[in-house]
């Protein structure tokens, strides 16, 4: 089981290095906080002059983040065969997949889990949902035709620990675990950025719970322009040889 | 003229909503054995509730007698983002006997299945659901090479983007924009909230008991007094149309506008058409883009009984 540190800087590494594979860097959630390229090389140097693997995240675009990509990637043409690729937007995936980066990996956001925390009650042993029901909420992308998965070139699904369990059977690639921030939903709505450019980047004032229990069986989490849970509890999967830290949530 | 995409669910609405401008109709007929399968919550077009479903393939093929009648063509929508390998079994089959009974295309965004299905079937017409969650013009060329023949933006999509995609693509694609319905705060396609489950109100709007944290460790809950904590809905804002942008969309090419709705009983799909056609009939009625907007905004007020406001707007002009 390979273990791997989502950070938002090779700071998070301080207190060292032990038991840690590889890093992840970079956003899922907003385009306006994509490294620059400079902080990318930084980061990648730092993962190779440590033994680390390097996995390049990126978020969820507009044309704006398109365009900041393709600058991205072509400066990166020379070092991407050494990085994976994680891609939160099939625009995203349309500029990368004719590169020569390492890997390419299905985000978060294109795995299609089914997140809500309400599901450990709605689909609870005894609920009237049948058994491929039940199956169907604790899948992801993973699951789906193996054939199709290779054709477009994707190695890796990126998923989420579901609090009412993840589906471990018929995985057509690998799977890569996020603990323990998991994201249920979000929106292009923010007070910076889009509603009120330019973007001045602290969207982690913007941050708050939210309760509602019992109805919602756990607390959610707002940062910024995105909806976390929290799930420290990592099952034994099978279909997983990866797990990623996140020691908060990055947006 | 831009054309309105309306949401049918039986054969007796077809007549109706053609007589009162549909030009494009879409329904969601739930593939044999499916339910039994996996119930209605894990539907396979995004309406967990059965009201919103076709009553079976007898009604289906009537609704589409009714509407080549009047030259108006039916989509079938298909559009849950994801496709397991045990729903093939279904879905496959599923495609074919609507092909086979006339469908003139489906509503779809799991790209696997579009690129599977649009190479078997080329005189489909293949619309990407705002499920597709495409907001740039690569997402769009994606799609496209994968042989979609429009796409069905979503609302969190801003004015100027939805110009300048049309710009881009109008011409080889059927550009779609929701207008009424929607929830354009939240991007619909990435929401992994679950629905279907129960009658209470959908997650994003519950007041929830809501606490600040404090910025720098989120896994700090920093203890606030009580007066800091409030109600608050997950979302709090919800505009209310997207009727005002009729105009722009005209000019920049979009094919057509759409409202959701296929729970709705037939009288209601007839006030949102009536709705959506006089909007219609004021781009006629109107010289310029300003005189639109005010004739538009008179219809508001008509409809809404007060004055619109900026944050009614799905696609509000930002400066």
């Amino acid at each position: 089981m390979e273990r791997f540190i989502f950070m938002r800087d090779k700071k998070a590494l301080a207190g060292g290095k032990e038991n840690i594979q590889g890093i992840y860097y970079g956003n899922e959630f907003c385009e306006y906080h994509i490294p620059s390229i400079e902080q990318i090389i930084d980061h990648y140097e730092f993962a190779e002059k440590n033994g680390l693997k390097f996995v390049l995240v990126t978020p969820l675009i507009s044309d704006y983040g398109a365009n900041l990509l393709r600058k991205t990637f072509s400066r990166l043409e020379s070092i991407c065969s050494k990085m994976e690729l994680v891609f939160n937007d099939y625009g995203a995936y349309h500029i990368a997949h004719s590169m020569k980066f390492k890997s390419l990996a299905l985000g978060r956001i294109l795995s299609r889990q089914k997140r809500d925390p309400r599901l450990t009650k709605f689909i609870s042993p005894g609920s009237k949902v049948p058994k491929f029901g039940v199956d169907y909420f604790k899948k992801s992308v993973a699951n789906s035709p193996p054939q199709f998965l290779k054709e477009f070139g994707i190695s890796r699904v990126e998923i989420d620990n579901l609090l009412h369990g993840n589906f471990d059977e018929d995985c057509a690639v690998s799977c890569s675990l996020y603990y323990p921030w998991g994201y249920i939903s979000m929106s292009r709505w923010c007070h910076g950025g889009l509603t009120n450019p330019p973007c001045n980047k602290d969207c982690c004032k913007d941050s708050c719970t939210l309760d509602d229990r019992p109805i919602m069986p756990v607390e959610l989490y707002h940062f910024g322009n995105v909806l976390f849970f929290k799930n420290s509890k990592i099952p034994f999967l099978k279909s997983v040889d990866r797990l990623v830290y996140m020691p908060e949530p990055i947006i | 003229m831009i054309k309105i995409e309306c949401p049918v669910t039986q054969s007796r609405e077809v007549k109706i909503l053609a007589r009162m401008g549909a030009d494009i109709f879409y329904c969601g007929l739930i593939p044999d054995g499916w339910l039994d399968k996996y119930g209605t919550a894990a539907a396979p077009n995004r309406k967990e509730e059965l009201v919103s479903q076709v009553k079976g393939k007898e009604d289906f093929k009537k609704i589409l007698a009714l509407s080549h009648k009047e030259n108006i063509p039916v989509y079938n929508t298909l559009n849950s983002p994801m496709y397991t390998l045990d729903q093939y079994d279904l879905v496959l089959p599923f495609v074919d006997e609507l092909v086979s009974m006339g469908v003139d295309g489906f509503i779809i965004a799991d790209p696997f299945l579009l690129k599977f299905l649009s190479l078997k079937y080329k005189s489909i017409r293949w619309m990407i659901s705002t499920m597709g969650g495409v907001l740039n013009a690569e997402a769009c060329h994606f799609y496209k090479e994968l042989g979609a023949t429009g796409i069905t933006l979503p609302t969190s999509v801003t004015l100027e983007e939805i110009k300048d995609l049309s710009s881009r693509f109008s011409r080889s694609l059927d550009l779609v924009a929701f207008v009424l319905n929607e929830n354009p705060v939240g991007i619909n396609a990435y929401c992994a909230f679950a629905h279907g489950f129960d009658d209470s109100i959908t997650p994003c709007r519950r007041l929830y008991h809501s606490r600040p944290l404090g910025c720098k460790s989120c896994s700090q809950v920093v203890d606030v007094p009580s007066s800091q904590v409030v109600e608050r809905p997950a979302v709090y804002i919800e505009p209310s149309t997207g009727l005002d942008s009729l105009w722009d969309f005209q000019e920049c090419g979009i094919c057509a506008v759409k409202f959701s709705g296929r729970f709705f009983p037939l009288e209601e799909k007839m006030q949102y058409m009536q709705y959506i056609s006089k909007a219609r009939s004021l781009l006629e009625e109107s010289a310029s883009r300003d005189e639109f907007i005010k004739k538009y905004g008179l219809l508001f007020h008509h409809i809404h009984k007060r004055p619109m406001a900026i944050e009614d707007s799905y696609y509000p002009v930002r400066s």
